[in-house]
Order: C-alpha cells, then sequence, then structure tokens
C-alpha cells in the first residue's frame, strides 16, 4: 500500500493537538502530512506546544475573519498544492462547516463523525453511529475523501514525535473570500446548566407523576452534589424542564461519573445519550424497562418509596 | 420574503432497534417521520412569513412516504410543498444530496432565506445545507437559536461551544437552527388530514436536469453497538444500603 499524502486542519492549536491524537488511531500509512491551524488568537508560545506534534509542515493560516467560507476557500488552495489523500478534521461544530464547504469547492466527499478509516482493496472503508447511536454504520468511499473525526477518538494525551515541524505562516488575501456576514459580538455563555461536564446526574422520567414531586429528585440530587437532568418527555410533552436539562439523543450526550436514572423507561434515544457514562443507576418499577439492560445497578420498585431511602442511605454512609 | 425550508423525512430514530434473537438491526416496519430538527426550521420559517408578510416552500428528497412531512409541514402553515422522489437516490453520500437540493433551490426561484435542522436524526451528517450553501454560492450561518429579520439583512444568534456568538448576513441566506429556537407547533391530525394535494408538487432527476448523481459514499452494512454494564438488579428496597456501599467502592459519590 502506498503512502498516502494527508492535509489535517484544526481550528485552534487545542484542538490540534485533539485531532493529531485521534489521527494516530487511523489505520491509514500515512507519508506526507501538513496541519494547517486558523492563525486567529494563535501566539508563538501556543505554536511550540504543537511544534513536535508528529508532522513534517504546520501552516498558520491567517485570515480577515473566521468564517468556515475563508477558511475553506485558504484550504482549497492547499488542496491544489499538495493534493492529499484525506482531508481531516476533529467534528468540532465549526470544523464540520469548513469540511462542508471545502468538499464542495474540491469535488471530495465528505464524511463527518467518523469512528475508523481503513484501507482494503483499494477503497475507503469508513464507520459511523447512526440512528443516534444504536449501531454503527460501514460504509465505503471510492475515492480521496474530507473526514471528520468523531471526539472520542481524539481523547488520548498526546505523544510528541521529538521531530521539530516546519512553521509557514500564510496570509489569506480576504478579498477574494468576502462574505456578506459580519460577527457583531462574541460573548462567553453564562453558565447555568452544564450536563456536558457534570460529574453526576440525577435524571427523572415519566415516573415522577407530578411536577412538585420533582423535589423528591431535587433532594436526591442535592444529596449528591448532582446536577439534574431529565428524559424527552417532560420538556417536550410536560414541559416542567427546559431543553437544557434533556438528556439523550435529541437533548444532550453526557459522560457522568455517576448517572442516576430514576422513573426511566430507558428509550433508546435516552440509552444513546448517556452510554458514555461510567457507572448508571436505575430505579424503575417495571422489572422490563429496557432502562435495567444498561444499568450498572437497578432497583425494582416505587421510586416514591425508594428515593428518599437512598437519601437517608448516602447521608448515613456520609456520616 | 420567499423562504424555502429544506425537510427530511427520516425513520424515528427512537423505534429503531436491534432484533435480540438474530442481532439484527430492524429498520422495516419502524414508524417514520419529519426530522426533528427540520420542524424547528418550518417553526422559525412561519414565524418569519408572518412578521415579513412572506411565502413559506418547502423542499424534500425522498420516498414517497414523506408525503407525510410535507403535509405536516402544510399543516403548520407552510404553503407550498415539492418532493424529489428519484429511487437512484439512496441518500447515503451527503455531498451528492446537496447537489440535488441546491439544483432543486435554483429551478424553484429566487429565495431570501434558506432554513433547514442543524442536523437529521437518522444519519447525523449535519453537513448538508452547508454544502447547499456553497453550491449556491450563498453565505450560511449554522446553529442558529435566534434570528432577527431586518428589511435586507438578519441577525442571528448561535451557541459554539462556550460563546455564544452574534452574526449579521445580508440576504440571501441559509441557515441551520438548533432545537432550542423555538417550539414548534402541532398540527392536529384534522388539520394535516386537510392538506389539498395539489399544494404537494413531485419531481424527479429529469426535471431538475440532473442525470449523474453517482454516490461516492456507499452503505455497506451495520453492527450493534454492544454494552457491557454490570447489570446488578436488586428486586426489594433492602438492598439501598448494599448499593450505596457498592457505588462508594466505585467512587463515584464522592
Amino acid at each position: 500500500m502506498s503512502a498516502k499524502t494527508i492535509l489535517l486542519y484544526s481550528s485552534t492549536v487545542e484542538n490540534a493537538t485533539a485531532l493529531m491524537s485521534g489521527f494516530r488511531k487511523i489505520d491509514i500509512h500515512a507519508g506526507h502530512i501538513v496541519l494547517v491551524v486558523s492563525g486567529t488568537g494563535v501566539d508563538s508560545q501556543q505554536i511550540k506546544e504543537i511544534e513536535q506534534c508528529g508532522t513534517e509542515k504546520i501552516m498558520i493560516v491567517h485570515t480577515g475573519d473566521d468564517f468556515a467560507e475563508t477558511i475553506s476557500t485558504a484550504l482549497e488552495t492547499t488542496v491544489h498544492e499538495i493534493k492529499p489523500d484525506y482531508v481531516i478534521m476533529m467534528n468540532d461544530p465549526f470544523e464540520t462547516e469548513v469540511a462542508a464547504r471545502l468538499s464542495v469547492k474540491i469535488d471530495y466527499p465528505c464524511f463527518t463523525n467518523c469512528l475508523q478509516i481503513s484501507e482494503k482493496d483499494g477503497e475507503v472503508q469508513l464507520d459511523k453511529m447512526l440512528y443516534g447511536g444504536v449501531v454503527v454504520g460501514h460504509y465505503v468511499s471510492s475515492k480521496s475523501l474530507v473526514c471528520t473525526l468523531n471526539e472520542n477518538m481524539c481523547s488520548d494525551p498526546l505523544e510528541m514525535s521529538g521531530k521539530v515541524a516546519e512553521i509557514i505562516d500564510v496570509t489569506v488575501d480576504t478579498d477574494r473570500t468576502k462574505t456578506s456576514k459580519t460577527i457583531v459580538k462574541r460573548e462567553p455563555v453564562e453558565k447555568t446548566v452544564d450536563l456536558k461536564n457534570a460529574q453526576k446526574i440525577v435524571s427523572f422520567g415519566r415516573g415522577v407523576s407530578k411536577e412538585e414531586d420533582i423535589r423528591l429528585i431535587e433532594q436526591l440530587a442535592e444529596v449528591l452534589d448532582a446536577q439534574i437532568g431529565c428524559s424527552r418527555p417532560i420538556v417536550e410533552d410536560y414541559k416542567w424542564m427546559k431543553v437544557e436539562r434533556q438528556v439523550g439523543l435529541t437533548g444532550t450526550t453526557v459522560n457522568p461519573k455517576l448517572y442516576v436514572a430514576v422513573g426511566i423507561s430507558g428509550q433508546i434515544q435516552h440509552a444513546i445519550g448517556i452510554k458514555d457514562a461510567q457507572t448508571i443507576v436505575a430505579i424503575n418499577n417495571n422489572p422490563n424497562a429496557p432502562i435495567f439492560d444498561i444499568a450498572d445497578y437497578g432497583i425494582v420498585g416505587d421510586l416514591y418509596e425508594i428515593v428518599p431511602k437512598l437519601v437517608d442511605s448516602i447521608k448515613n454512609h456520609r456520616a | 420574503m420567499n423562504i424555502l425550508v429544506y425537510v427530511k423525512h427520516v425513520v424515528d430514530s427512537t423505534e429503531v432497534r436491534v432484533d435480540k434473537k438474530s442481532g439484527e438491526l430492524v429498520l422495516q416496519g419502524i414508524p417514520t417521520k419529519i426530522n426533528d430538527y427540520d420542524k424547528n426550521a418550518i417553526e422559525e420559517a412561519i414565524r418569519i412569513k408572518k412578521e415579513a408578510n412572506g411565502h413559506v416552500t418547502l423542499l424534500t428528497v425522498g420516498p414517497k412516504e414523506a408525503l407525510k412531512t410535507v403535509k405536516e409541514g402544510l399543516a403548520m402553515g407552510a404553503d407550498i410543498a415539492y418532493i424529489v422522489d428519484d429511487k437512484s437516490v439512496t441518500g447515503s453520500d451527503p455531498l451528492e444530496m446537496s447537489r440535488i437540493l441546491a439544483q432543486a433551490t435554483d429551478k424553484l426561484g429566487a429565495f431570501d432565506i434558506m432554513i433547514s435542522g442543524a442536523v437529521s436524526e437518522d444519519m447525523g451528517n449535519s453537513i448538508t445545507s452547508v454544502c447547499v450553501a456553497e453550491r449556491l454560492n450563498v453565505p450560511h450561518i449554522a446553529y442558529v437559536n435566534k434570528v432577527e429579520l431586518n428589511n435586507d439583512h438578519v441577525v442571528v444568534e448561535r451557541r459554539m461551544n462556550e460563546v455564544i456568538e452574534t452574526i449579521k448576513a445580508q440576504l440571501p441566506v441559509l441557515i441551520t437552527v438548533d432545537r432550542t429556537i423555538n417550539s414548534p407547533r402541532l398540527p392536529s391530525a384534522i388539520q394535516i388530514m386537510k392538506v389539498k394535494s395539489n399544494r404537494i408538487h413531485k419531481l424527479d432527476l429529469d426535471d431538475l436536469e440532473l442525470n449523474s448523481i453517482k454516490e461516492n459514499i456507499k452503505l455497506q452494512g451495520y453492527s450493534v453497538v454492544e454494552s457491557n454494564r454490570k447489570n446488578i438488579i436488586f428486586e426489594n428496597d433492602s438492598s439501598i444500603d448494599e448499593l450505596v456501599k457498592q457505588l462508594a467502592e466505585e467512587g463515584v459519590l464522592s
């Protein structure tokens, strides 16, 4: 198998490190590798951090704006220069926009949220989660392509290669890429509910029969120092909680140390949203509820009896 | 104000399951429906329509079952719908899908705003609409949770990781929306039933003067994601102390 030319793109230095870590897991014989990083806000100290990440060249692209339209135009030029077999990015929201624009410009197919890339009999084999993660779909591509890597592939710490890359600064002529978009302002998100980064989550579903009974869940969350989450019907049908607390396929995908599911049946879309939790505890009165299939620990019974006892037991344990 | 909404008819992911005996994915006979994110897109289009005396067109590429999806969208308040139905399209290659959507957009007229959901529930590619914007040579703003229309431009908000961006763009523009943008109205079964079929038009690739759709990415098969949980189930509440002890030992209580 001949060595492949790879173009890697990252919108930030942090993403570049993660991208390189994910790239190492791909089953492709890489030859020539070029990493392109967006230059906005990047200083020489940050470049030092990645100069030994394992590529021969790092191009720092300086653009007038940070829009996907502009970055993809810059990358198009690089693609025409080095003719890569693969263009690879992380499956970050912004990178995904760049991947979409670029793939049209260079007429490469685009495959997002990829779990593996390998080659067999002249075809590229690709995997990704489908239907919110119920299954992995196996795909083939007949030609070179743009791929974004699933973030779980990019979570290992990166070992440096010891070789220093050649750093090239490139300035893009933004007249050529002018869009009618302008940034009016950028503000950090006010942290109210952050299930994505929560260490512990107590979540509830339709087993809680009245809105005022949510206080039971609050008591358990308090004693555990956990965030409160919920299943889809609580948000969409009952409107007891806002969507920011919805766990699952159409809400937030979570990865806490501890996830306690109270009165949640565990429909597949909820199950997918919690599959990366370290330990799952389920409380449900239906012994056949699918939540028990995906739980580490389950208690079959009435949540109105069990939750207060669980709160007491945790208090006693701590005492 | 001419608004186009791209909608996708999908298998209901919450009903997709793996057959416990055969280990195979069950896709046949599963309910199909409108992609939830696209409902938010339709809702936003209707809101803008009311504010700016607009006209809302729905466009979908899908099998004849997609009729259900566009009827729902029309019952919500869209004006007219087009279904591109062609057996040669499997939908496995989003770049080729964007070719069809962009060509149809050109054919159907001049639109000021194009809207879709940010992602489809089934394949989750989240690139198709942005590819369409590139083909149409219009700016796009993805993952939007607020749209404000001011004559010839929009001011929108979107959340990118930990930052909220406010972006201004001249029309025409393509927007993909997040589910937090609004609460889509629920048309009643009767409202959906009453939608006149003369508001729904069918197209095929010939009508779009497209004959060379070659999907370069093809789906070959599936494998089931295994779960390896402990599955320790206590049948009565006297074991609560035991559970707490085990959780403490695992270090997940602290």
